[in-house]
């Protein structure tokens, strides 16, 4: 019979491994954003392939993460006596809130976010700390299944053998307090419509009117 | 080329650095990393093996200690250690010839230990206190120990080993009864007491230190019900409290090796389903964060009604909306009743009356007559949608409104949406 450990292991295998090719994608399609001649050189496909690539590689990972959640915590034994496996339940809240964060920024944005510097670099950055999330976390598994992780060699890797002890009603609270954020800033802030993939100030490139 | 350098790479990550854990080990499965010619390298290791005694009595108590030193240290320093009934690599514990191991220096019962080394040449000295055979004879016990250095595992064997002559016990050899097993954890704060089943000895004590270095005390035991007994001072924090026994008659004096007494960690918990809230009030708050800093952005970048703008060169038509609904509703009157839509139609015979009270709301600028079709008057004080728009700010075409062609883009809607809905007759 296979054990949780080994689905843990593959599906922390797809989940690291299509992370990073998401967040690749997205470092190269912000490059692209900042240089025009590397954006000209590398073409309408490249760029749309690019950003294709990000959106279904981080969905792809991102929908494997609860699977991943599920077979380590099945994996992990007595979970709630050991500190690394308590850190590293709460910094998955973390990881799934950026990605989904990342994959909904990109969906009601729309490709177009790539033809503004500032919404490319917002959505970099979330790219960039989500998966350095995901490898922090993938870190706590190498330590708890061999003792080491490849993170080890970092200098200021934390280290994580204290949980934070928080009652179950201040957690309950803080619970809370995270979902009315989520709330209020779904349905009162005001919404932006997707931006479209136009081309900046070209009217040479107006489509013609019958297509 | 990279992965041509992780394949010359692989080789040296071999083993497992991290070492495997005490445990009883035969000694070819102690890792054959360490064995194998083509992962492993030559160890400088030098192995000296000492006992307490060189003549055991049959069941009775002796220690083995072994020392290395000399030897390469891999980044994490770690030395394991084996101590071996013979080197066939097979069933070779010192258990499988009759041994019995009380305990080691890290507290536990396996003949193989690791321990750190901070200094090659000061070398590393682990020991085992074990229960001699019942068999009677010369027994040889060995060494090997498993270490790494230089990005290779290595591996070094004492394959002369030490001789214990196992005799007979004296009648009155003073000994710990077979099945003691001594304190190794304790409470700090609290003293604790030592029942000692100590027989053949007229004198019991129990010799105890700080560290390997510190100096000793000695407690006396008393002999109650219970056999021998000893309270061992309490300790304020988790100090290396070390104690052993030191058991005497007339004719024999006997000692136990040193045991370690370490503090009783306490017990580390939490509740699980406090932890999975927590996971979700910070999963739902980051997720919260994101999409405010994506809107907020999106917004300063004055999007989406100066998208179109910024992005295309469009006409200023283009950023009406298409659905005015609420702007109609805003700025028409009130609709007329059907006896002033009669009054008004029996005074001007062209117009066509409308059952307002009817209409839609949420449709009226689909099912609203064209504001400029001369058939049609709007009652006094109605103002026409079109002119209702022309006093708004502008705002942008609906992508979704139902009026776009199948086959028109995004991109073509936005250009040519208005003037598509002004062929059809629609107003904007």
């Amino acid at each position: 019979m296979v054990g949780a450990a080994t689905f843990h292991a593959v599906a922390t295998e797809l989940v690291v491994g299509s992370l990073s090719i998401a967040v690749l994608a997205t470092i190269l399609r912000c490059i692209a954003t900042f240089s025009n001649p590397l954006a000209r050189k590398a073409g309408a496909k490249v760029l749309s392939g690019l950003d294709a690539a990000s959106l279904w590689a981080a969905g792809f990972g991102f929908s494997i993460i609860p699977f991943a959640i599920i077979t380590g915590y099945l994996a992990a034994g007595d979970a709630a006596s050991n500190p690394q496996v308590i850190n590293k339940m709460i910094l998955s809240g973390l990881c799934a809130g950026l990605w989904i964060g990342f994959i909904y920024g990109r969906m009601t944005l729309g490709p177009g976010l790539w033809n503004h510097r500032r919404l490319a670099v917002v959505q970099t950055f979330i790219a960039f700390l989500a998966i350095e999330v995901t490898y922090l976390l993938g870190s706590i598994g190498g330590l708890l299944a061999r003792g080491e992780a490849i993170m080890d060699i970092l200098p200021f890797f934390p280290h994580f053998e204290n949980a934070p002890e928080i009652s179950i009603f201040m957690s309950v609270v803080l619970m809370l307090i995270g979902l009315v954020t989520l709330l209020v800033v779904i349905f009162l802030q005001p919404k932006p419509q997707r931006i479209t993939e136009l081309v900046h100030n070209d009217s040479e490139r107006l489509p013609s009117r019958l297509s | 080329m990279v992965l041509l350098g992780l394949l010359f790479v692989m080789p040296s990550m071999q083993a497992i650095p991290t070492g495997v854990g005490d445990d009883n080990r035969d000694f070819s499965c102690g890792g054959s990393c360490h064995s194998d010619p083509g992962l492993s390298g030559e160890s400088s290791a030098i192995i000296e093996m000492s006992s307490d005694r060189v003549e055991a009595y049959s069941s009775g108590l002796i220690t083995i200690s072994v020392k290395v030193s000399e030897m390469e240290l891999s980044s994490k320093r770690i030395v394991g250690i084996f101590l071996l009934s013979d080197l066939h690599g097979v069933a070779d514990t010192p258990q499988d010839a009759g041994w019995s191991i009380l305990y080691n220096d890290n507290g536990g019962a396996t003949n193989f230990q690791e321990t750190r080394a901070f200094d090659s040449s000061e070398g590393v000295t682990v020991s085992w206190m074990l229960r001699a055979p019942a068999e009677q004879g010369n027994h040889t016990l060995f060494a090997a120990v498993h270490h790494g250095g230089g990005g290779v595992a290595r591996m070094a064997v004492d394959e002369v080993g030490i001789s214990i002559i196992v005799g007979p016990v004296p009648e009155n050899l003073p000994q710990i009864a077979i099945g003691w097993e001594p304190v190794m954890i304790r409470k700090i704060g609290e003293d604790t007491t030592l029942i000692l089943p100590v027989v053949n000895a007229t004198t019991v004590q129990v010799e105890w230190r700080i560290g390997d270095d510190g100096p000793t005390e000695t407690i006396a035991a008393s002999l109650g019900q219970d056999g021998w007994s000893a309270v061992l001072p309490m300790a304020l924090s988790d100090v290396e409290f070390q104690y052993r026994i030191l058991m005497s008659n007339d004719d024999f004096s006997e000692s136990s090796q040193w045991v370690t007494l370490t503090g009783e960690q306490q017990e580390w918990s939490t509740n699980v389903w406090a932890v999975r809230w927590q996971m979700c009030g910070i999963m739902f708050a980051v997720i919260g964060l994101c999409i405010a800093t994506q809107r907020r952005l999106a917004h300063s970048l004055r999007l989406p009604a100066d998208a179109m703008a910024s992005t295309l060169a469009v006409a200023p038509h283009a950023t009406i909306p298409a659905d005015q609904t609420d702007l109609l509703m805003q700025s028409a009157p009130p609709p007329p009743t059907l006896d002033e839509i009669r009054a008004m139609a029996a005074a001007n015979a062209n117009f066509v009356a409308m059952d307002y009270e009817t209409l839609p709301s949420a449709t009226a600028s689909s099912t609203l007559p064209s504001p400029g079709s001369a058939d049609l008057l709007p009652p006094p004080g109605f103002e026409s949608p079109s002119a209702a728009a022309e006093t708004i700010e502008p705002a942008t075409l609906a992508l979704d409104d139902p009026r776009r062609p199948a086959n028109w883009n995004d991109e073509q809607w936005l250009y040519y949406g208005h003037d598509h809905i002004n062929e059809l007759g629609g107003g904007l």
